[in-house]
């Protein structure tokens, strides 16, 4: 499990739309996109939640950045 | 579904609105220190985590009269509901309200969101140390069945009546830090996790603001991760913190009969001879 992604690089995509792709431990899909809501800054690294495309409202994702292997701004309507 | 102890839980908005209740105590335990004197909850104790809430000579909680002595001179009375809120999502108020649950406190409650949602929301803070008469707190006998000691996690190994939640980081759990990134890697001669233990980092049980997730969420993580109702569960983290929040969440919200928390936990576990460890 070697991230290379920065805290700073998921802090500025909140808000917006994104694409994460996965650690395999995350025990998720591969990769995901939709709405970065928000992250929790803690001692132990960042908590990312995600609402993600085509989910019920409300709905939510939450990984521990040391799962995310890469972030990226996602296309509008990609 | 709804928590299974939704009484455990008390939003910031009521204890704005509850600051002068003399039924409450209200206490602050941050992971730093300092950000009590800095300012804290308008008459809010503080307790300190590394001097008051541990025995200073051996490694184990503060002993029956030592907490029957802190929990006096602060003013605490046996009836007090006490509610505890600290930074960093709460780890050691929920450290905290779990030794107040290990020495049998009967009414104690966690402010969700703690000290960060307090302080987002533009709500006071104050400098000024609050003076509440001394009283003459008494403890019940401890709790065993909420603490696991190494026996206890040596005894669980490889049962599948028994579950094991690793709630540090990831990096820690696969051994590539000893300790949480943001603090001096210390503490444990080895890195890794104790065998069979699902990693369920304690920050997954949270929303963005801090605050707990519901109750079908919350199930659905553990539950996800082999972490069900029926074993008897065992949390660790680094020094039992962090896994204090995770017993919280298990035990009190989502009512699960039987969790412990190994406050040993990974300093313990990895400086310990001839017990195995995965990586």
């Amino acid at each position: 499990m070697s991230s290379i992604v920065t805290v700073e690089a998921i802090k500025g995509l909140v808000g917006r739309r994104a694409t994460l792709r996965l650690a395999p431990e995350a025990g998720s899909s591969p990769s995901v996109t939709g709405r970065v809501v928000g992250v929790l800054d803690a001692l132990d690294g960042l908590i990312v939640t995600l609402e993600p495309d085509g989910a019920a409202p409300g709905a939510r994702l939450t990984y521990h950045y040391h799962h995310i292997a890469d972030i990226a701004p996602a296309e509008p309507g990609a | 579904m709804g928590y299974a102890n939704p009484n455990v839980l008390v939003e910031t908005a009521w204890v704005a609105e509850h600051l002068n209740d003399p039924t409450l105590r209200i206490i602050e335990v941050s992971v730093d220190t300092t950000a009590y004197e800095q300012g804290h909850v308008p008459g809010a104790i503080g307790l300190n985590w590394k001097t008051e809430l541990a025995d200073q000579l051996r490694r184990d909680l503060p002993s029956t009269a030592q907490f029957e002595t802190l929990l006096s001179r602060a003013g605490i009375r046996n009836d007090h509901t006490v509610i505890f809120y600290g930074d960093n999502n709460n780890w050691f108020a929920a450290w905290a309200y779990w030794i107040t649950q290990y020495y049998g406190h009967a009414s104690a409650q966690i402010m969700n969101g703690g000290r960060k949602k307090w302080v987002d929301e533009g709500r006071p803070l104050t400098t000024e140390v609050p003076s509440y008469p001394p009283t003459q707190y008494v403890a019940k006998e401890p709790n065993a069945a909420i603490r696991a000691f190494r026996e206890d996690v040596l005894g669980n190994l490889g049962r599948p009546d028994r579950g094991l939640v690793d709630v540090r980081s990831p990096k820690e759990y696969t051994g590539e830090l000893l300790a949480p990134e943001n603090l001096p890697q210390e503490g444990a001669q080895r890195g890794g996790h104790i065998p069979g233990a699902a990693n369920i980092p304690w920050g997954l049980a949270v929303r963005e603001d801090g605050t707990f997730k519901s109750a079908d969420e919350l199930t659905a993580l553990y539950i996800g991760n082999g972490i069900t109702p029926d074993k008897e569960i065992i949390a660790y983290c680094r020094i039992g913190e962090r896994s204090s929040h995770t017993w919280f969440v298990l035990d009190r919200l989502l009512g699960y009969p039987k969790v412990r928390n190994y406050d040993g936990s990974w300093t313990e576990w990895g400086s310990l001879v001839n017990v195995p460890i995965e990586k």
